[in-house]
């Protein structure tokens, strides 16, 4: 090859490079908790980055679920638009509860839940709408996976750059092999914190709390927190701050056996 | 107006095999009154005398060497109705007659192909390449086509506007579509012809041989109105293209498409209207067609959206989709069209980036490709029992009611919080569960071999099926729902059915998760 050949690809390949890197400073999205916020090199969680979220084991799916989740509600908090939900058609599979979301602090309203046959379908899918600036965040859920390595996924890092959209892939603990999301989080499910109760025969139910384990960050170390998610306030609670005395007082639940219908 | 009949002379649609010729003798048979009669023979079973009606052995006695298949009216039928939709090229107003013609509605029509003559030709040639013989007419009413390709002497024919009641005339009555019996009727009393007819009072006639001779007899002069019921929903605008060589390759029917959408988006800019579905028609020289459908949730002219969205559809088409001798003709069709509002673009002429228009495109995109009822939204229930509380509907363009999602917690709880769970099983799944007190929640449980210990709890919150719903509804028994925490910090929803004090023997379920 020519010398000046040579030169022109290195040019192209150079002027790709810069535009899928071009960094937009100004899109990021806070936790909701200023000592968690800190952790990242910007001071917030950038926007339009492939997330990915791993339960720690098999019984924690519902905890990474819920950890998703909660990321997702910080992103709708940012724009007007819906998440997308992505996930495999699977019968048997546990599903989204929308009176549940709207309890966890997610408007049900604004997620659209597309049903998929494929993993490939789901890429697509989650290609697609990250091609959408409007959206606030796309969720794609991969508790088996083929098709997802480090192309797919540089795929959906590099589009989720150039639209500013994050994306949020909800993987299995077993998940290995290189990919190329710019953060990867592993969550466990903690005790919730104790509530003092005189009467009743076993204590109640605390906050939702869950240890954070940040894998793979870039610019940030890696680090574990005991972390708390405040449905009313919408984010996320740095629990040890919380922990003992000064623990905020959750409202008293009021139970009275209630004869519906 | 104009009407065109084309007629399918012989049920000979089924026998497709290569060695059949009109020069075989051979027949359709079919159980009828006194045994097997035929159906309808070829010319060759024809010359040896044999008839319509006839019983089998008498045929066969005439002409010996004579095969036989069984009569199929089904396949005729559906043979007839894919030949209508083949029709449809030539107008978008086609319809069947069965058993063996079709309708077309050429209003407008013939002076895009040539003129009327033209197209009786071109239908001519094509449908001998198909291998049926027909006879056409073009006249200006639904009747009068009717009987002249069927009892008119030429086998195409043209009838101007003036000379109805001439080419009419000497028809017989039977070409009015009527019943057998009614023309033995008449001719019984010597009235053979049309033209016998349409001179005599109406009165007398309609009282002794019925009002249907006299509606038809009025239809077929265009004295009375008459409709057609097209196959398919005329489309409101389309465009066409035809090939000059037949298409291969459906990477060129793409490129065609381009200019198809780029046309029919000029029409519907020019009308100020949008569409929410098109049809990508493709015909291939066989007369096969195959549609493309789209749907759009908002009204669309845009005329890249619809190529994005149509390409999809030809790519997932090309998997197993044979072109065959090649595809000669495509049709791009609108539907549903409706006077769009312009939206504000930008001072820069710009549209602005991430808008909603973007969001309606990307949901067209999942529709048209993944299936309506695979891009779903939330909606509200009017229940308390969790699995029937929501559902999840296929998100729809024209329906933008908003769900009142926090009126419904509201409702559901009141001023207390009661905790759902983000996660819900398909439906309950039995676990052994091991309580303190019989009322109380459990202490320990089993669930997919899995073994739990619990150390918090909270409930229970009690939900009784709703009484006014159907019997097998209203008579499940009562839930107790718990909130429980095992020692890793996993919480679940369990529920005990059945209730200690109505004598029924609770069971354990779990039924969701909390995050």
């Amino acid at each position: 090859m020519s010398s000046t050949a040579f030169k022109q690809l290195k040019k192209q390949i150079s002027a790709i490079e810069r535009s899928s890197l071009v960094k937009k400073d100004d899109v990021r999205f806070s936790t909701g908790s200023d000592a968690l916020d800190l952790v990242f090199p910007a001071g917030a969680i950038n926007s339009g980055a492939l997330l990915e979220v791993l339960p720690d084991n098999y019984r924690q799916r519902c905890a990474a679920t819920g950890a998703t989740l909660a990321l997702g509600a910080r992103l709708l908090r940012e724009k007007t638009g819906p998440l997308i939900w992505c996930q495999l058609r699977d019968p048997e599979r546990l599903h989204l509860h929308a009176p549940g979301l709207a309890a966890f602090g997610i408007d049900p309203e604004r997620i659209i839940k597309l049903t998929l046959k494929s993993e490939h379908d789901l890429l697509w899918a989650m290609e697609e709408a990250l091609n959408c600036s409007y959206l606030s965040g796309v969720v794609g859920v991969l508790w088996h996976e083929k098709l997802y390595n480090f192309t797919a996924s540089r795929r959906l890092s590099l589009r989720a750059k150039e639209s500013g959209v994050s994306a949020l892939m909800l993987r299995s603990h077993r998940a290995n092999g290189t990919t190329a999301a710019d953060m990867r989080l592993s969550v466990r499910t903690r005790e919730s914190s104790a509530m003092p109760e005189r009467a009743a025969f076993l204590p109640r139910l605390g906050k939702t709390a869950w240890q954070l384990d940040l894998k793979k960050c870039r610019g940030a170390n890696s680090g574990s927190w005991h972390i708390g998610w405040n449905r009313e306030t919408i984010s996320f609670d740095l629990a040890s701050r919380l922990v003992g005395g000064t623990s905020l007082p959750e409202i008293p639940v009021r139970e009275d056996k209630r004869h519906i219908g | 107006m104009e009407r065109l009949y084309r007629k399918s002379r012989y049920g000979k649609t089924n026998a497709t095999s290569a060695e059949l010729t009109p020069d075989i003798p051979f027949s359709l048979i079919t159980s009828a009154q006194g045994g097997i009669r035929v159906v309808a023979m070829s010319h060759a079973a024809k010359k040896a005398g044999v008839r319509p009606n006839q019983l089998l052995p008498n045929a066969k006695a005439l002409c010996p060497i004579m095969s036989v298949f069984e009569y199929d009216p089904d396949g005729d039928r559906e043979e007839l109705h894919n030949l209508t939709l083949w029709a449809i090229r030539y107008s978008p107003w086609a319809a069947s007659t069965p058993p063996d013609g079709i309708m077309i509605d050429i209003t407008g029509c013939a002076h895009l192909l040539g003129g009327e003559e033209t197209l009786m030709n071109d239908i001519r040639t094509r449908l001998a390449h198909f291998g049926f013989s027909a006879s056409i007419s073009v006249a200006d009413t639904i009747g009068a086509a009717w009987a002249i390709s069927r009892y008119g002497k030429a086998s195409i024919s043209i009838t101007p506007p003036d000379e109805h009641d001439q080419a009419l005339k000497y028809l017989p009555i039977i070409a009015l579509r009527l019943e057998q019996t009614t023309c033995d009727r008449l001719k019984k009393v010597g009235l053979k012809t049309i033209g016998a007819l349409v001179n005599k009072p109406r009165a007398p006639l309609a009282a002794r041989y019925g009002e249907k001779l006299t509606d038809r007899l009025d239809q077929a002069l265009g004295k009375k109105p008459e409709s057609l019921n097209p196959i398919a929903e005329p489309p409101d605008y389309q465009t066409h293209k035809r090939f000059v060589e037949p298409i291969l390759m459906l990477e060129q029917i793409a490129l065609s498409l381009e200019e198809l959408a780029a046309a029919i988006s000029d029409i519907l800019k020019d009308a100020g209207l949008g569409a929410r579905r098109f049809v990508l028609s493709l015909y291939r020289i066989d007369g096969d067609v195959k549609s493309l459908e789209i749907r759009t949730s908002s009204l669309s002219q845009d005329p890249t959206h619809i190529t994005r969205l149509m390409n999809e559809k030809l790519s997932t088409l090309s998997e197993n989709y044979d072109t065959g001798f090649g595809i000669e003709q495509i049709t791009l069709s609108a539907y549903y069209t409706e006077v769009i509002t312009h939206k504000q673009v930008g001072l820069d002429g710009k549209r602005e980036s991430g808008s909603h228009a973007d969001f309606q495109a990307l949901i067209d995109r999942y529709t048209n490709r993944l299936g309506f009822e695979s891009v779903g939204k939330f909606l509200p229930q009017q229940s308390h029992i969790p699995e029937r509380s929501e559902k999840l509907v296929p998100i729809s363009g024209q329906d933008e009611r908003t769900k009142d999602w926090s009126g419904f917690l509201k409702n559901l709880q009141g001023d207390t919080h009661l905790g759902r769970p983000i996660l819900l099983l398909p439906r309950p799944e039995p676990i052994t569960a091991i309580a303190e007190v019989p009322d109380g929640p459990p202490v320990r449980f089993e669930w997919r071999r899995l073994k739990y210990r619990i150390i918090r709890a909270e409930g229970p919150e009690r939900l009784a099926p709703e009484w006014w719903k159907p019997a097998e509804i209203a008579r499940e028994p009562t839930r107790d729902y718990f909130r429980v925490e095992d020692m890793d910090g996993g919480r679940f929803w369990l529920f005990r059915q059945g209730l200690y004090e109505r004598r029924e023997t609770p069971k354990w379920f779990m039924h969701g998760f909390f995050a």
